[in-house]
């Protein structure tokens, strides 16, 4: 077992580490380092759940090594929230029912995370392809397309979206629920340890 | 919140041995080099678990005769994929690293590969040993 020590920064803090060199980035964001946020679906680049930022461009961490992670910065879906609440993207996912399981949203989080940097607004199809590397099984595209344009300042021309207007509340079959486990798929901090 | 995020003390990791045929006798199954493989800690084939019984019906119904399967191969294989042997490890790369080393002796059989009622036939007999299929869960 060939061990190699890496030095990374992860979600902004610092961090040396002893990896054994053949595990992947995933593996070790989960397994080392506890951090389950990040989900691994297919272990070969096909679904993009286990998207993370790799010096701030969206990589797959299953497809990459921990050793490669060396004097690299990592962004995590735990490294979203600010000061402890769910930042404007995570906001909008939460309003617009873009999370239906969970299991696919740290990889759209950060792959929208990385586009959103960049210069916006965007529209659905801009959006779109953008994506176009995450899937989600449960289906729910339209409203995390949605979701990724209003954060982008973008303007969400679906009828169909869960948008509240807060002067005429919704009433009726398939209103928007808050639901008690988003906060927890949205931060990625639904782990059970004990 | 998702099974794999849960992590207790001690856990262990398992990795399935599956059969490389679509039809075969197993022969043998030699577990001792994988059992002394770095982070093993047990190797179980049917004949170690011999307590083991068939998966029972989730869903029982009177008029309904159960026909399950055995949780890993007991002496021949179905179809390539069937669990063979289960490699119990303390992490899961050990454990990959393990399932080489496991040998199982097949002898092939006859493999059906085709739908026409006449072999759907044999292949239910070969799967079940009876000739009508009440009830089964896969």
């Amino acid at each position: 077992m060939a061990l190699q020590r890496i030095q990374l920064k992860i979600n902004g803090r610092p961090l040396e580490k002893e990896v054994e060199t053949r595990k992947n980035l995933a593996d070790f964001l989960r397994h080392d380092l506890s951090l389950t946020g990040t989900h691994v679906g297919c272990e070969h680049g096909v679904c993009g759940s286990c998207t993370v930022l790799y010096n701030g461009e969206p990589v797959r961490s299953c497809l990459m090594l921990a050793v490669q992670a060396d004097q690299a910065e990592i962004t995590t879906v735990e490294g979203l929230a600010e000061n402890g609440s769910l930042n404007s993207l995570q906001q909008a996912f939460k309003r617009h029912h873009a999370l239906q399981c969970g299991f696919c949203t740290p990889g759209f989080l950060m792959t929208a995370t990385a586009l959103l940097r960049k210069t916006g607004p965007f529209d659905e199809a801009q959006v779109r392809k953008a994506v176009a590397g995450n899937l989600c099984r449960c289906t729910g595209y339209q409203n995390i397309v949605n979701a990724i344009v209003e954060a982008s300042g973008g303007e969400v021309l679906d009828r169909a979206s869960h948008q509240q207007s807060p002067s005429a509340p919704v009433r009726f079959i398939g209103a928007p629920v808050e639901r008690a486990e988003d906060n927890e798929l949205l931060t990625g901090k639904g782990s059970v340890r004990r | 919140m998702f099974v794999d995020d849960i992590d207790f003390p001690g856990m262990l990791h398992a990795y399935v041995v599956r059969s490389t045929h679509a039809h075969a006798k197993i022969l043998n199954i030699d577990t001792g080099a994988a059992k002394h493989s770095p982070g093993v800690v047990d190797v179980v084939t049917f004949k170690i678990s011999a307590a083991c019984e068939k998966f029972p019906l989730t869903i029982p119904h009177p008029n309904l005769k159960p026909l399950t399967e055995f949780p890993l191969a007991k002496d021949k294989v179905r179809y390539v994929g069937e669990p063979v042997a289960v490699i119990v490890a303390t992490s899961r790369q050990l454990a990959e690293d393990a399932a080489p080393l496991v040998q199982v002796d097949y002898e092939p059989m006859a493999i059906l590969a085709w739908t026409s009622r006449k072999r759907c036939r044999l292949a239910r007999r070969w799967f079940t040993k009876v000739n009508r299929i009440t009830s089964a869960d896969s």
